[in-house]
């Protein structure tokens, strides 16, 4: 296979990334995992429901549905948790104040990027295939995203995903990462995020600054792009 | 040179590329000791894609209807099959080379020589495989990264995997006296065709992408890292946070 083959399908993979968790949220349950005593798969498949919910409720209106969804992702999500990783050995360095400024944005950037997908859901379903435990605090569920019966050429494949379980210091899970193909979300954006700075003399300023310009963006070109 | 020397080059070259590379590593980080040259090269290759193989991919997908660029990409694919083959047999592993072998069989008869896909409609789809990832499941490290325009992103195992799978391929041999033309016109299909099938999603990463060519490097690597393993390995070498 060529090697720009490959280069395209994991460009794909890493743009399925973002799509895929407004997708795999908006999942239905598979009844299967109802007997499952795994307490983090019990819990990524809570959510999935609970996601489901969200978008399927026709009594809220587009701008309630985001709303909701805002605040079910960040109660997910350990946001502040991942904004840290990614900025590898800059995390110690930069100052508070601009630390700060950084872990904002991000949050901004995050939520502006799943909301852009949420439109997007065209009836995927998920299954829990299983985890893999590293540590108590720290297991991995492993899914297969399959695609809605009829969807055409490239998109019948079905996807694996995963999702990193970790444990907040007052002991409930959360999420900290998602795989999809292989490709870890946020080891991705460390990468992203520490090259960037590399190359701008580790301005973590500079770097929230393009975040909230780049969360801006997308909000632009996301807008009237309604939930429906 | 004969096909057993021109292996064991390869294989040396490989081995000493590697021998350089002994540099520990956290699992997450690339090792990257020609990050400038490869940041010249990308730049290069984008300017190459936006001038080039970009035109030429929206032409190609306005031009043909789906049915037929369907049919182009089963048809590359078939002819990479024998690849494929190789490297499944090479990594001990009967049941994908066999899958591989169903696929050749009944894609190049009943698929009217591979335009069509019948194989995976029985439930044999597809995969890939190179001599990259049987190196890597050898053991073999990836080595300094690089970056080739035309080639793409790539390290000093998959670049000599790369070359190493053009002995596996039968019409290199066939095809021997018009094999360079040959070659790139399937070469320059294959991209072209691929790159098609990603205009959008190209677009999408380039555009949330703060740092390009960090993003590509680390996105190949973990894609790389988690085939060879089956992404048990990749699990086990994550970072903590």
């Amino acid at each position: 296979m060529n090697r720009i083959s490959v280069l395209w399908r994991v460009f794909a993979a890493q743009l399925l990334a973002v799509a895929v968790l407004a997708a795999v949220i908006a999942a239905p349950a598979q009844p299967a995992l109802a007997q499952s005593g795994n307490a983090a798969e019990a819990f990524v498949q809570q959510n999935v429901d609970r996601g489901y919910q969200i978008l399927n409720n026709q009594g809220l209106s587009a701008e309630e549905r985001r709303d909701q969804f805002r605040s079910f992702l960040l109660n997910l999500t350990d946001l502040h948790r991942i904004a840290m990783f990614t900025l590898g050995q800059y995390a110690n360095s930069a100052s508070p104040a601009d630390v700060q400024a950084f872990d904002k944005a991000f949050e901004d950037y995050a939520v502006s990027v799943y909301e852009s997908r949420l439109g997007k859901y065209s009836g995927q379903t998920l299954k829990v295939t299983g985890s893999q435990v590293r540590a108590p605090d720290d297991v991995i569920v492993n899914a297969i995203v399959t695609p809605a019966p009829g969807a055409s050429g490239a998109s019948q494949q079905p996807i694996h995903v995963a999702f990193r379980v970790r444990k907040t210091p007052d002991g409930r899970p959360i999420l900290t990462d998602m795989q999809v193909e292989g490709i870890w979300l946020a080891l991705s954006e460390r990468s992203d995020f520490t090259g960037f700075l590399q190359q701008h003399g580790g301005s973590v300023s500079q770097l929230a600054e393009h975040l909230r310009a780049q969360a801006d963006q997308v909000r632009a070109e996301s807008h009237g792009n309604s939930l429906g | 040179m004969s096909l057993p020397l021109r292996l064991n080059a390869a294989v040396t070259l490989c081995l000493v590329l590697m021998g350089c590379a002994g540099m520990p590593m956290d699992g997450t980080d690339v090792y990257d000791p020609f990050e400038k040259e490869n940041r010249v090269l990308f730049d290069a290759s984008l300017q190459l894609d936006r001038v080039v193989l970009r035109p030429a991919a929206v032409a190609y997908g306005r031009a043909l209807p789906q049915r037929v660029r369907d049919s182009v990409r089963n048809f590359i694919d078939n002819l990479s099959s024998p690849v494929v083959f190789a490297n499944d047999v090479l990594q001990g592993d009967v049941d994908k080379a066999g899958v591989t072998l169903f696929r050749i069989g009944v894609n190049s008869t009943i698929g009217i020589g591979g335009l069509f896909d019948p194989a995976t409609s029985f439930g044999y789809a597809r995969h890939s495989n190179d001599f990259g990832l049987t190196l890597g499941d050898y053991g073999v490290g990836e080595g300094p990264y690089l970056f080739i325009p035309v080639l793409g992103p790539t390290n000093a195992r998959d670049a000599t995997g790369y070359v190493t799978d053009w002995a596996f391929d039968p019409f290199f041999y066939i095809t021997l006296r018009e094999n360079f033309f040959w070659q790139l016109g399937r070469t320059a299909l294959d991209d072209v065709d691929a790159r098609s099938r990603n205009l959008e999603t190209l677009d999408d990463i380039q555009k949330s992408s703060l740092d390009f060519y960090a993003t590509v490097r680390s996105l190949y690597h973990q894609n790389r890292e988690s085939q060879i393993s089956g992404g048990t390995a990749a699990m086990q070498n994550l970072p903590n946070f």
